[in-house]
C-alpha cells in the first residue's frame, strides 16, 4: 500500500540527548580488560630511506614494554593487502625493507598502556640510510626519478585512456580551444576523532574480533579478510555506536585493522590502537593531489562539444585499495551538468613518497569538479561570455531527464536552470553584487564566484572497475562487479513499539532520526515512537559488501530498504488485523499507534494487535506472517561496465549551484570567504535540518581545501604539516555565513525519490571559492590554478601583474 | 602523543622555586601554564628529567599599577591581563595584544614568564613589552638581574635565561596619558601566532606634535624588533602619508627577516610593511582625536 | 625516580574524588580513563582543536594541556556535571534545537565553552560568538549550528535570568 503523508519533524535529533550529556560511545570509550596491551607505531622519520637494521633489545627492556614487532614478525600472520590493479607494489601496512613516506609504520610496540608503549617507540633503535625522495607527482613520473619500490621499475604504477563519443571531431571542428593547467592540493576532512581499533584473535575458531570507527565499504572486509587469511566472515567487525566524524578516510583504517589483529595474534592478547593527531596527519590517508591538463573543444557560442584531460594523480607511496578510483569521478560523469558528447580522459596514477591516498568526502568528486568549472570559468574569460550564461548554455534542460552521459551515467531528473535560479534568488536578495561594489569601492578586493556542479549519490561498485581494460574485464574467471545494497530490520515487540535496525556505520548524519522518520511516516506515529538501532556487529546485523557510510548513499540504499520493511511490515499488521477485525486488508489504515477499519468504529492499538500475535499467535490463522521483517533494497539501473568502458556510476544524479563570496585583505592578501550560497537539489528532502548541516559541513571542508588545509611536504619528503599548529582546519571566525536551501526534483527511480547529500560542497566549494578569488583579483587578471590560495600565492599574482 | 617519564616537583613558594632550580637546573624546566611546554612534551620534542610546577607560587601572580609603572608577575594568566580594568586603562597596547593570542582557554593557563621564556617568534605579548620600554627581573640563588626586553630576548626562542633562574616579574614604564595604541596582526586564522605583527603607541605634547612615539614588529624577524629610527623619524609633526611610507619602507629594510617553508621572506618584508603602517596610521589617528578632546 | 605514582584529590562535578597517577599522566586521561569521564573527548592533545575542554574552577581550559597531578585540590567540571537533575542546561538545549552537533565529537568542548563565552558576555554578537568558539574546531557542522545555538542560547540565559530577579524583587 502506498502512503502519502509528508515525513514527521523533530526538533533536534534522537542522537543529540546521549552526544549533549556525554554519553557517546566511541571507540576509546569501550571497556577493555586489564590483560589488553596497549599499541604504538614506529614511524619513519624519512621520506624515502632503507632501514639498515632494527634492534629490540632497548625497546623490550622499557618498563612494561611487552612486545616489538616489525614487518619481518608480522608477516607470519599478515599477508599484502590485495589491490584493485594486478601486479601493483605490495602493500603491508608497515615497511619492509625501505621506508617511502614520512610517518610509514616501522614496528610497532606493545606495552601495558599508551604512555609505555610511546617509551617504547622511544627507546627502539633503528638504522636508516636515506636515500633522495621524490614528492611532485610529475616529478615522480620523470624516467631520471628515484624509484619508490624498486623492482616495480618505474613510479607510474597505473595508467589508461578512456574514449567516449568522437573527441578527435570536435576538436577539429571547433571554433576555439580553451586549456589550462591545474593544480589540486593534498588534504583530508581530518574528522576529529582519530583511527582507534580493539582487536583480538580466536584461536578456537581461527577468527578475529575488531573494533573499529570502520565507516565502510564493507568492500574492503575480504581485503582485510585475504591479508589475514581468513574467510570473511571469521573476522566479527564491531564498529561502536558512535564515530567522531568520518568523511571517508575512516575506510582508510583498514591496513591498521589488519597490523593490530595481527599483533593481537602474535601477542595472545587483546591489543588497542588509539592513533593520535600526530599520527593521524602523517600516516592515515589523505586525498589525492593531481596536476591536470583540461581543454575544451568551444563553438562560438560558448557550447562545449568534447573535452580532453590529462590527469597524473598522486597516490603516495603505494597504490592501495581501494585507488585508483578516486580518478573515476573524472570519466563517469566528466561532463558535470553540461551537454558535453565527447570526451578523452588520459590518466596516470604515481607513487611519491607522500602519504597514501584514499577516500576523501566526496571521493575524486572536488577534484573533477575543480577542473571543469576552472575550465567553465576560463571559456567564460575567453569568449567574453558571462560565466553564468556559459554555464546556462551548456547546461541540459529539464526536459531531457532520465539523460544518458556518454559515458553512460544514467541521470535521473533535475532542473540545472531552475536550481541555479533559486541560487540567484538568494544571492540578488541579500544584495551580493552590490556589496561587492560597495566594499571595492572603499579600496577592498572582493569578489564572487560560481560553480554549478552534478552531485552523484549511492556509486555503483562497479566503477571501481574501471580501472581495468575492457580486456582485462572480459577474460574468463573474471568476476564482474555492479550494484550497491543494503538491509533493514523492522520488529514489532509484544509492548506495541517498533524497533528498526540497520547497519551503517554513521558518525553523526542522524540516521536513526531519519530512519524513524522513514518509519514513524509509514505507521502514523511519532518519530520518537520509533527505536532505531544503528550500530553494526557483522556477528548479528545484516550486511553486504557494499554497506557502510560513503558515497551519499545512505538515504538512497538504507532508506530505500528501511521504507520496503516498513511497508511490508504494514502489511502484514493489516493481514493480521484482517483476522482479529475480521475486515479485508486493504480496508485497514495504521495511524497514530491505531488499526482501524476504514469508515467504521472497529479498531484496536498496535499495542492490542500486538500482544495478540504475540502471545496468542495460536488462535490466528496459519496464513497470518511474522511480526519482524527483513528487507534488502538495491538501488536501480547499475549494471557492471560495458566493452566501451561505459557504466552508470551512481544510483541518482543531484544538482548544485553554489556561490561564494571572497574578499582578499589588499595589503596582506589574506582571503576570507565573506558568504556563501547553497542550493542543491536532494530529490525529497526526508529532514531539512540534517540536508542543511550535511550542506554546511560540505562548505567548510571545501573551504578547508580551497584556503587553509594542506598536507605539504618539502623537497626531502618533510610533512610540513604534521599537527594542528600547521594543519589549519578552519574556525568558527573563518567559516562564511551561509544560505543553505534545497530544491526538489525527486529521483524517478530510487525508493524515496531521495538524491543523497553527505558529500555536497565539499566537492564543489574549492571550485567556487576559486572563481570567487578570480573575480577578486579581476583588476590583477588574476586567475587561480592551484589550490589551497595562501597570501604567498595570491601576493605572487598581484605582484606579476603590477 | 604522551610525554615521557619525569620527576615532579611542585614548589609553593619563591624560595622553594630557587632551590629546586638551584638543585637541578638544567636538567629541568619550569611549568607554568603548560600551553607550549605541554605540547612540546606530548610530542616529545622535549623530555625534561625534572619538571618544576611554579604554579602554587601565588605569589608570582599580580597586576600591580602605580603612577607611571606597571609590575606583572610571571604567574599572572594571559586571561587576568585581558580582563584588567588598569591595563586597558594605562596600557591597552598589551590588552591588544592579548587578545591576539590563542583562545581563551588557552589564556587561562599561559603565563606572562611563559611566553617571555619561550620567545616564540610571532609571540604576540613579547612584541608588545618590547615596544614599551621594559624591564625583565630574573632571580636565581644567585640573586636578582633586571634586564631590558633588548637584552632579555635575543632571538627565535632564544633568551638571557640561564638554567637556574626564573623571571620573577615585569616592569613596564606606561606610556603617558592620551596615548593610543595599536596592535595589528596578520596570521591566517582567528587566534593563530602572527605572520606578521606591528605595535604602535603615540602621543602628543601639549602643542599636538607626536611627542611620544613606540613601534615594534615581530615575525620573520627572530626576536621582536623595536624600530628606535622610524619613531624618531616620525616624532614631531605629523608625517604625511609619503614620509611614512619612506620610514616604513627603510625600517623594515634595515632588519633581518627570516623566510620559511609557508612564507618567503620578500613576502613577510611586504606584510610586516603592511602592518606596521596600518599600526601607525591608526595610533597617530587615534591619539589626534584624545589630544582635540 | 620514573614510575612514580602519586595519590591525588579534586573535585569532579561536585563530588570529592581520588585516585592515583604517574606525575606525567594528562588530566585528559585521568579523566577518562582513570575516572571514567568519557565525555572529556581527545582530538588532538597539543591544545588546538579545544574537545578536552573542561571547566577548572569555573574557568575553560585544555586537559590535555595539564597534568593530572596539577588538577589537585581544583574543581573540575566535565560535561556530564553540567545539567541538573537530568535537566539539560539551556545551553546544551540550544545545541539540541539548533542542530549544533553532528558526530558529538567537538560537543562536550564546544559547550563548555559555550557556558564561559555567555558567562564573560551576556549578550554576543555573531562576530563575538565566531571568535569566542574559534577555539574549538568542529569538523562537521561548518560551525553554522553551532553559532546559533549560542547566540540563542546567550538569549535564553538572558531571558532566565531576568525573569529570575522580578522573581526575587517580587
Ligand atoms: C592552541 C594554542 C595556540 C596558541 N597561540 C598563541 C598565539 O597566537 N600567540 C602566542 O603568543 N602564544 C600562543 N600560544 C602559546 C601560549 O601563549 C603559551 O601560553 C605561552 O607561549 C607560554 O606560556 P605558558 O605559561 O603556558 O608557559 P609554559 O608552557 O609553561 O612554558 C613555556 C616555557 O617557558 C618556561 N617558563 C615558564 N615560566 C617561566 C618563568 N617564570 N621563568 C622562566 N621560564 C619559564 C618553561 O620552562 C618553558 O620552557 C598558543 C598555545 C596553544 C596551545
Ligand atoms: S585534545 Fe586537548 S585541545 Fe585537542
Ligand atoms: S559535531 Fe563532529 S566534530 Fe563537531
Amino acid at each position: 500500500m502506498q502512503i502519502d503523508r509528508p515525513f514527521p519533524q523533530i526538533e533536534g535529533r534522537l542522537e543529540d540527548a546521549r552526544l549533549l550529556f556525554g554519553r557517546g560511545r566511541y571507540i576509546d570509550d569501550l571497556p577493555v580488560g586489564p590483560s589488553t596491551l596497549h599499541a604504538a607505531f614506529t614511524r619513519s622519520p624519512y621520506g624515502h630511506a632503507t632501514i639498515a637494521g632494527i634492534n629490540k633489545d632497548a625497546a623490550l627492556a622499557v618498563d612494561g614494554v611487552v612486545a616489538v614487532y616489525t614487518a619481518a614478525d608480522l608477516g607470519a600472520v599478515l599477508d599484502p593487502f590485495p589491490s584493485i590493479v594486478r601486479g601493483a607494489p605490495e602493500y603491508r601496512g608497515i615497511a619492509t625493507g625501505k621506508v617511502r613516506y614520512v610517518g610509514e609504520p616501522v614496528a610497532v610496540v606493545l606495552a601495558r598502556d599508551r604512555y609505555a608503549a610511546e617509551d617504547g617507540v622511544s627507546a627502539l633503535d633503528i638504522a636508516y640510510e636515506a636515500l633522495p625522495a621524490v614528492v611532485d607527482v610529475d616529478a615522480a613520473a620523470a624516467e631520471t626519478a628515484p624509484l619508490l619500490h624498486d623492482d616495480f621499475g618505474t613510479n607510474v604504477v597505473w595508467r589508461n585512456r578512456y574514449r567516449y563519443g568522437d573527441p578527435e571531431t570536435a576538436f577539429r571542428e571547433a571554433d576555439r580551444i580553451v586549456g589550462i593547467d591545474l593544480k589540486f592540493p593534498k588534504y583530508n576532512s581530518t574528522p576529529l576523532e582519530t583511527y582507534g581499533v580493539i582487536a583480538e584473535y580466536l584461536p578456537e575458531t581461527d577468527g578475529y574480533v575488531i573494533h573499529g570507527n570502520f565507516q565502510g565499504p564493507f568492500s574492503l572486509m575480504p581485503v582485510l579478510a585475504r591479508a589475514l587469511r581468513v574467510p570473511d566472515s571469521r573476522i566479527r567487525m564491531v564498529v561502536p555506536q558512535d564515530i567522531g566524524g568520518s568523511f571517508g578516510i575512516k575506510a582508510m583504517i583498514y591496513p591498521y585493522m589488519g597490523l593490530i589483529a595481527a599483533c593481537a595474534r602474535l601477542a595472545e592478547r587483546p591489543v588497542k590502537w588509539i592513533e593520535d593527531r600526530a599520527e593521524h596527519l602523517l600516516g592515515s590517508a589523505s586525498g589525492t593531489d593531481r596536476n591536470s591538463h583540461i581543454e575544451a573543444a568551444v563553438s562560438r557560442d560558448g557550447l562545449v562539444r568534447a573535452i580532453r584531460m590529462n590527469i597524473r594523480e598522486n597516490v603516495g607511496a603505494y597504490l592501495r585499495a581501494p585507488e585508483p578510483s578516486c580518478v573515476m569521478r573524472s570519466l563517469t560523469t566528466f561532463s558535470g551538468p553540461y551537454r558535453i558528447e565527447s570526451g578523452e580522459i588520459e590518466a596516470a596514477c604515481v607513487l611519491t613518497n607522500t602519504l597514501p591516498t584514499g577516500l576523501n568526502r566526496g571521493y575524486g568528486g572536488q577534484q573533477y569538479m575543480f577542473s571543469l568549472e576552472r575550465l567553465m570559468d576560463a571559456i567564460a574569460r575567453e569568449t567574453g561570455i558571462d560565466r553564468i550564461e556559459v554555464r546556462r548554455r551548456n547546461f541540459l534542460k529539464a526536459a531531457e531527464f532520465p539523460y544518458r552521459t556518454t559515458t553512460g551515467s544514467y541521470y535521473d531528473s533535475g532542473d540545472y536552470h531552475g536550481c541555479l535560479e533559486r541560487a540567484l534568488d538568494y544571492l540578488r536578495n541579500e544584495g551580493w553584487e552590490r556589496m561587492r561594489e560597495e566594499l571595492r569601492a572603499s579600496g577592498r578586493l572582493v569578489g564572487i564566484g560560481v560553480a554549478t556542479c552534478v552531485h552523484s549519490a549511492a556509486s555503483n561498485i562497479g566503477y571501481v572497475t574501471l580501472a581495468l581494460s575492457p580486456e582485462e574485464r572480459a577474460k574468463r574467471g573474471y568476476n564482474a562487479k555492479s550494484g550497491t545494497n543494503d538491509f533493514a530490520h523492522i520488529a514489532l515487540d509484544a509492548s506495541g513499539r517498533l524497533r528498526v535496525q540497520i547497519g551503517t556505520a554513521g558518525a553523526g548524519q542522524g540516521h536513526a532520526t531519519a530512519v524513524a522518520q522513514i518509519v514513524a511516516r509509514e505507521f502514523g506515529l511519532g518519530v520518537r515512537d520509533i527505536d532505531v538501532i544503528d550500530r553494526i556487529d557483522t556477528e548479528t546485523t545484516p550486511w553486504t559488501i557494499t554497506t557502510g557510510t560513503y558515497a551519499s548513499r545512505f538515504s538512497v540504499v538504507v532508506g530505500g530498504a528501511v521504507q520496503r520493511a516498513a511497508a511490508r511490515l504494514a502489511d502484514h499488521l493489516r493481514i493480521i488485523a484482517s483476522s482479529l477485525l475480521d475486515a479485508p486488508p486493504d480496508q485497514i489504515d495504521i495511524e497514530e499507534g491505531m488499526i482501524r477499519v476504514r469508515n467504521s468504529n472497529s479498531s484496536l492499538s498496535l499495542r492490542q494487535l500486538a500482544g495478540a500475535a504475540q502471545w496468542n499467535r495460536g488462535d490466528l490463522p496459519d496464513d497470518v506472517v511474522q511480526l519482524h521483517v527483513s528487507e534488502s533494497y538495491g538501488a536501480p539501473n547499475l549494471r557492471s561496465p560495458d566493452s566501451e568502458n561505459r557504466v552508470n556510476a551512481a544510483a541518482t544524479y543531484g544538482f548544485m549551484a553554489d556561490f561564494a563570496m571572497v574578499e582578499i585583505d589588499p595589503v596582506t592578501f589574506v582571503p576570507r570567504v565573506l558568504k556563501y550560497i547553497a542550493v542543491h537539489d536532494v530529490g525529497t528532502a526526508i529532514n531539512p535540518q540534517l540536508i542543511r548541516g550535511q550542506i554546511a559541513g560540505g562548505i567548510v571542508h571545501g573551504l578547508g581545501g580551497a584556503l587553509y588545509e594542506h598536507l605539504d611536504y618539502d623537497e626531502s619528503g618533510q610533512m610540513m604539516s604534521a599537527s594542528f599548529m600547521d594543519y589549519l582546519c578552519p574556525t568558527a571566525s573563518e567559516a562564511p555565513q551561509m544560505s543553505i536551501d534545497h530544491f526538489d526534483a525527486k529521483s524517478p527511480f530510487t525508493v524515496l525519490g531521495v538524491k543523497g547529500c553527505g558529500e555536497n560542497s565539499a566537492m564543489s566549494a574549492p571550485a567556487a571559492i576559486a572563481s570567487a578569488v578570480d573575480d577578486a583579483l579581476s583588476e590583477f587578471n588574476g586567475s587561480i590554478a592551484e589550490l589551497p590560495v595562501t597570501p604567498p600565492a595570491i601576493w605572487r599574482q598581484v605582484a606579476g601583474a603590477s | 602523543m604522551k610525554p615521557a617519564p619525569f620527576k615532579y616537583i611542585e614548589v609553593a613558594d619563591e624560595e622553594a622555586l630557587t632551590s629546586a632550580l638551584a638543585d637541578y637546573g638544567d636538567d629541568a624546566r619550569l611549568l607554568a601554564g603548560g600551553q607550549s611546554l605541554v605540547p612540546m612534551m606530548n610530542f616529545r620534542v622535549v623530555s625534561p628529567e625534572v619538571v618544576i610546577d611554579l604554579n602554587r607560587v601565588g605569589a608570582l601572580s599580580y597586576i600591580d599599577c602605580r603612577d607611571d609603572v606597571c609590575r606583572i608577575g610571571a604567574l599572572t594568566r594571559h586571561a587576568m591581563i585581558e580582563d584588567s580594568d588598569p591595563l586597558s586603562r594605562r596600557c591597552a597596547l598589551l590588552g591588544q595584544a592579548v587578545r591576539n593570542v590563542a583562545h581563551r582557554a588557552v589564556r587561562n593557563r599561559g603565563t606572562t614568564g611563559g611566553t617571555l621564556a619561550l620567545a616564540y617568534p610571532g609571540a604576540e605579548i613579547p612584541l608588545a613589552l618590547m615596544t614599551l620600554d621594559t624591564d625583565i627581573i630574573l632571580r636565581s640563588k644567585r640573586g636578582e638581574r633586571r634586564l631590558g626586553m633588548k637584552d632579555f630576548v635575543l632571538g627565535a626562542l632564544d633568551t638571557s635565561l640561564s638554567g637556574d633562574e626564573y623571571i620573577r616579574q615585569v616592569e613596564i614604564r606606561m606610556p603617558p596619558p592620551g596615548s593610543a595604541a595599536s596592535f595589528v596582526e596578520t596570521s591566517r586564522r582567528h587566534g593563530d601566532f602572527a605572520i606578521a605583527a606591528a605595535a604602535v603607541v603615540a602621543a602628543r605634547d601639549d602643542h599636538g606634535r607626536l611627542d611620544y612615539l613606540r613601534a615594534g614588529v615581530a615575525g620573520g624577524t627572530g626576536a621582536p624588533v623595536r624600530l628606535t629610527a622610524l619613531e624618531e623619524a616620525l616624532s614631531g609633526d605629523d608625517p604625511d602619508d609619503g614620509r611614512m611610507a619612506d620610514s616604513v619602507h627603510e625600517a623594515i629594510a634595515a632588519i633581518e627577516v627570516f623566510g620559511d617553508h609557508h612564507y618567503p621572506e620578500d613576502f613577510r618584508r611586504h606584510v610586516l610593511k603592511g602592518v606596521l603602517q596600518r599600526a601607525l596610521k591608526d595610533a597617530i589617528v587615534g591619539s589626534e582625536r584624545r589630544h582635540v578632546r | 625516580m620514573f614510575g612514580e605514582r602519586i595519590a591525588l584529590d579534586l573535585e569532579v562535578n561536585g563530588k570529592p574524588l581520588s585516585g592515583v597517577a604517574e606525575p606525567r599522566t594528562l588530566l585528559s586521561d585521568f579523566l577518562r580513563h582513570n575516572l571514567g569521564f568519557t565525555g572529556v573527548h581527545v582530538g588532538c592533545e597539543h591544545g588546538v582543536c579545544g574537545a578536552c575542554t573542561v571547566l577548572l574552577d569555573d574557568q575553560p581550559v585544555r586537559s590535555c594541556l595539564m597534568f593530572a597531578v596539577q588538577a589537585r585540590h581544583h574543581s573540575i567540571t566535565t560535561i556530564e556535571g553540567l545539567a541538573k537533575g537530568g535537566e539539560m542546561h539551556p545551553v546544551q538545549d540550544a545545541f539540541r534545537r539548533h542542530h549544533g552537533l553532528q558526530c558529538g565529537f567537538c560537543t562536550p568542548g564546544m559547550v563548555l565553552t559555550a557556558v564561559d563565552l555567555i558567562q564573560r558576555e551576556p549578550d554576543p554578537s555573531e562576530r563575538s560568538v565566531r571568535e569566542g568558539m574559534s577555539g574549538n574546531l568542529c569538523r562537521c557542522t561548518g560551525y553554522e549550528g553551532i553559532v546559533q545555538a549560542v547566540l540563542a542560547a546567550a538569549k535564553d540565559l538572558k531571558r532566565q535570568s531576568q525573569s529570575n530577579r522580578t522573581e526575587e524583587t517580587q
